[in-house]
């Protein structure tokens, strides 16, 4: 009876072999190549960073795990800026910035105090940092890494774009709950303070800069009630021309411009996110058919090479694809990365 | 898989005969309340029963229902931290496929359609655990098991009952059950209180840090009285309240926010009249359940309620010789509103029937079902079930069921991404074991066999939104098996119980198009679990030893190494002293969990205690 007891209490010592997580390696460097911002799963912790060595097409899938030996702080990995030789990455559930080398990606520190962070732009030795939690735009310094500042500005500021020493600041509250704005902040970088406030489309999610000078805004309606629209302001005398979207099924969202800065991208027709469009700056409404009829979560545009760069999502409890393609929208290459593929940086 | 059941059949097998005394405490007590109750009885024919008890789970008198259902070798556990919220599965299915009944009221919520486990406290209480599929007796949700919650915290000769004590992390707790009782009549009130700060340490990219907002103060009130008229009827009016104030912390990492709390108000009523008449017994019930959360965090105060009101009527016929009937009708009209739903309504109609022949070795139960959602035909649920006495100890059990879970309320109505055209979860189930039984041994040795089609999963149809859709097809397979061994030699009365599990739950098929989760395992579902206790009482002290190991499970559809929640061995003791002064006890007691402090997760980056101790006192008289 005795040993009947130790020998099922051996049994309680029985252990599986563990699964094998990829180890760190200490010499790698990254540094010139192509970023892969992965989101992952609210609430998991899943959001990775990859990198795709454009030399020898080596892609790795988990480059910060492998240099540090531990994962990105929270999920929702929502975006990259990269300055100085570091990169900043905005984990907005995770409440943190994870400062890292940007050629080694040895971790150097994490900028806390923004509790729901999302995008991130630079100028001179500063940083600003857009809030959900308490609409404002964080102003950072990138030495010290330390909060000086905060601006409010509209509801759920999202991307922004500097431009002239004037931050434009996405207000995209697109109608989840109560919450609606159909503005950009326009905030002056010499004295911090708000000096404008344009009104665009309903839910203004992204925009760019164009080689006339012109702002483009990406709005994407508000959720079940109104359309999207694509709107370029004349910053002279912020007059407008407003391309509408058909219909409030799909939401455009996470448009890009090419290097030359006369050809914008975006999505649509998707659950966030959809097929590529490619507009010429110079055109009055909007492309009628996609360049790339596959339905992206992620989207980006080489800086020398215009290569389309999209990221597929198949689900998000599942590893998703970084997918190349040529300028004409044909396909290149793909290559496994992490989950939720949403954006892009390219470091020559 | 053949190996692993000639090994059950073996470990079956080699079982000495000795003779013994049941331990008297819990037993009788527990027979009496499964003899009152025709519907769970025809439910445990052919299907495997486990018991949990309080007074068996070391630190039992301040845990939760969380801690008791996890010695169950069948279920899996899945908690945010002690006493925060939990949720539990059996046999590889999903927490919405168990359904817990207090006085013939289902406890899962509408709303959410599972119960927190963490909000029930384990003290006074006895859970009688029917696995398999049960939706012929008990319709929606009963597909991996249906739980009894029985409570019984004094004794036939006993008035009162208070207990306290403290424990690690800020934690200090109270229950007192008290009983008056009249001639034809008899009250018991049990109040029961734990609060703990839960500020345990623990390591994030080899730094120590504090758990922050996992705080809890639980307050559970409940009162039972019972009258007796003319010896044939009888009438129950039951109350339970539950109020709960918790921290909702954030993962591990140390710079999400920490500020979210959980507010819990819900509170059951029930009255039950049976009556004895000459041919067999009429049972009526009526019951009325709320419940009220708020969750609060930087921007957002929502509160959710759910309203329920429940009307069963049940007639068993008892005269025959070998057969007996049970039929019944039960009618739950749900509500739940709050912000983010919108016109969430739900009755769900059913009548169901079983007749239960007994003679000589087999007993079996054949019962059907048919629910009515709204104006939906449920799926039809009919069950067979046999219990046949091979030698008078052995018997061979089996059972085959149709089984089904209708979507929640949330997942139906939830403001942005509420699908109402959701199917419901459906499918057979079926098991055969063996199971020997006498008064010193318990061991069985089940495999069974579940099908789930219309798999409900959130999936996010768009970047932000989420909705629930039916997905999937999952096949589960497993074997149960259990040895329990009980002896009394002398004064010394001692026993052991042994449990394991092994389970796949694997997505045969999936509506979405090259779905990486084909052929791939359910996520938070343990391949193996494997429970021990061990118990010796003595002139009353009583020392009690129990482990739990739970295996690798997957945290990612398609069970990447990456997201994987590690295996884990968490070890308890616990010491108690038995004081008789003159009629009333002084029990002292000190437990020791997780003693060998494994770093252990539940769900994936929320960390659990490590080594920590509750020690008390309980006064009886």
């Amino acid at each position: 009876m005795k040993k009947t007891i130790l020998g099922f209490a051996m049994l309680s010592l029985f252990a599986c072999k563990k699964d094998e997580i990829p180890t760190s390696d200490p010499e790698k460097t990254f540094g010139t190549g192509v970023y892969i911002i992965n989101e992952g799963v609210w609430g998991s912790g899943e959001s990775t960073l990859s990198h795709l060595n454009e030399s020898n097409n080596e892609l790795t899938a988990t480059a910060f795990l492998d240099k540090n030996g531990y994962t990105l702080g929270g999920d929702v990995f929502q975006s990259m800026t990269i300055t100085g030789n570091k990169v900043f990455m905005v984990i907005n559930n995770g409440s943190v910035i994870e400062v890292a080398d940007a050629t080694t990606l040895a971790s150097i520190t994490q900028i806390t105090g923004i509790a729901s962070p999302r995008y991130m732009v630079t100028n001179g030795g500063f940083g600003y940092v857009s809030d959900w939690a308490s609409d404002n735009v964080f102003l950072i310094d990138l030495t010290s890494y330390s909060l000086l500042d905060s601006i409010k500005v509209g509801s759920d500021p999202e991307n922004m774009l500097i431009d002239n020493d004037k931050l434009y600041v996405a207000n995209s509250a697109g109608g989840f709950g109560s919450e609606e704005d159909s503005t950009i902040s326009v905030i002056d970088l010499t004295s911090n303070t708000i000096v404008n406030s344009i009104t665009v489309g309903d839910g203004p999610q992204s925009l760019q800069m164009d080689a006339n000078g012109d702002l483009w805004v990406l709005c994407t309606g508000f959720y079940n009630a109104t359309a999207g629209k694509l709107v370029k302001v004349d910053l002279s005398d912020n007059s407008t021309m407003v391309l509408d979207f058909p219909g409030i099924d799909f939401q455009p969202v996470k448009m890009t411009i090419n290097s030359a800065g006369d050809k914008l991208y975006y999505l649509y027709g998707g659950y966030g996110g959809g097929s590529v469009y490619e507009m010429s700056i110079s055109s009055s409404a909007l492309p009628a058919t996609p360049v790339i009829s596959r339905e992206l979560y992620g989207l980006g545009v080489h800086p020398t090479n215009d290569m389309i760069y999209g990221g597929v999502a198949p689900s998000f409890s599942e590893d998703g694809f970084m997918m190349r393609y040529d300028l004409n929208g044909v396909v290149i290459d793909s290559f496994k990365v992490g989950i939720g593929p949403n954006g892009f940086n390219f470091i020559d | 898989m053949m190996r692993l059941l000639l090994l059950h059949i073996a470990i079956f097998g080699c079982c000495l005969y000795l003779s013994a005394q049941q331990d008297s405490s819990t037993n009788n007590v527990l027979e009496e309340i499964v003899l009152q109750d025709t519907r769970l009885q025809n439910l445990e024919v052919g299907h495997s029963v486990n018991v949990m008890t309080d007074s068996l789970l070391i630190g039992g008198h301040s845990s939760t229902f969380s801690e008791l259902l996890s010695t169950n070798h069948s279920n899996h556990i899945r908690s945010y931290g002690p006493g925060l919220s939990a949720t539990f599965s059996s046999r590889g299915s999903s927490s919405s496929q168990v359904n817990l009944y207090w006085n013939n009221l289902p406890l899962n919520s509408p709303g959410l359609g599972s119960t927190d486990i963490g909000l029930l406290p384990s003290d006074g209480f006895s859970l009688i655990q029917v696995n398999g599929g049960g939706s012929a007796l008990y319709g929606n949700q009963a597909m991996g098991a249906t739980v009894s919650v029985n409570q019984s915290a004094l004794h036939d000769n006993e008035t009162i009952r208070i207990g306290g004590g403290v424990g690690s992390f800020g934690k200090y707790y109270s229950n007192v059950n008290t009983r008056i009782k009249g001639e034809k009549w008899e009250n018991t009130t049990a109040l029961h209180f734990q609060a703990a700060e839960n500020e345990f340490t623990y390591v994030y990219r080899n730094q120590e840090y504090k758990r922050k907002n996992s705080d809890v103060q639980l307050f559970n009130i409940s009162n039972d009285l019972n009258f007796t008229f003319l010896k044939k009827v009888k009438l129950r009016i039951a109350y339970w309240g539950t109020i709960a104030d918790r921290g909702s912390p954030a993962s591990y990492v140390p710079t999400a926010p920490a500020s979210s709390r959980l507010e819990d108000n819900n509170h059951k009523v029930v009255a039950i009249y049976s009556h004895r008449l000459k041919n067999g017994k009429l049972i009526l019930t009526q019951g009325y359940l709320t419940e009220k959360q708020r969750f609060v965090s930087d921007n957002l105060d929502e509160v959710n309620t759910t309203k329920s009101v429940v009307t069963k009527a049940t007639y068993s016929i008892s005269n025959l010789k070998y057969l007996s009937f049970f039929v019944g009708a039960d009618n739950n009209w749900t509500e739940a509103t709050g912000e983010s739903k919108t016109n969430a309504v739900q009755n769900n109609f059913a009548v169901f029937g079983s007749a239960n022949f007994t003679k000589g070795l087999l007993n079996a139960v054949l019962a059907v079902r048919q629910e009515f959602i709204d104006n939906e035909i449920a799926p039809f649920s009919p069950s067979l079930a046999i219990d046949y006495t091979i030698l008078k100890p052995l018997s061979i059990i089996g059972n085959v069921s149709y089984n089904f879970r209708y979507p929640s309320l949330n997942d139906k109505y939830w403001t942005v991404g509420g699908n109402p055209d959701l199917l419901p979860e459906q499918g057979w189930n079926g098991e055969i074991g063996l199971q020997f039984k006498n008064k010193s041994f318990e061991i069985k040795s089940i495999y069974y066999r579940q099908n789930v089609e219309n798999f409900i999963q959130w999936i996010p149809t768009s970047g932000i939104i989420w909705s629930p859709q039916n997905v999937k097809q999952v096949s589960i397979e497993g074997v149960e098996s259990s040895f329990l061994f009980k002896n009394k030699v002398g004064k010394l009365n001692t026993g052991l119980s042994l449990g394991y599990l092994f389970n796949n739950s694997i997505v045969t098929e999936s509506v979405v198009p090259n779905d990486a989760s084909m052929g791939k395992q359910l996520i938070y579902n343990p391949q193996h679990k494997f429970t021990t206790s061990i118990y010796g009482n003595y002139k009353g002290f009583k020392l009690m030893l129990g482990s739990m190991y739970t295996g690798n499970v997957y945290a990612r559809a398609d069970n990447s190494a990456m997201s994987v929640v590690e295996q884990f061995n968490v070890f308890n003791t616990q010491a108690s002293y038995v004081l008789k002064i003159k009629e009333s006890t002084l029990e002292f007691h000190l437990a020791v969990l997780n003693f060998t402090n494994e770093n252990y997760q539940t769900i994936k980056n929320y960390p659990m205690p490590g080594i920590n101790f509750t020690t008390g006192v309980i006064l009886t008289f």
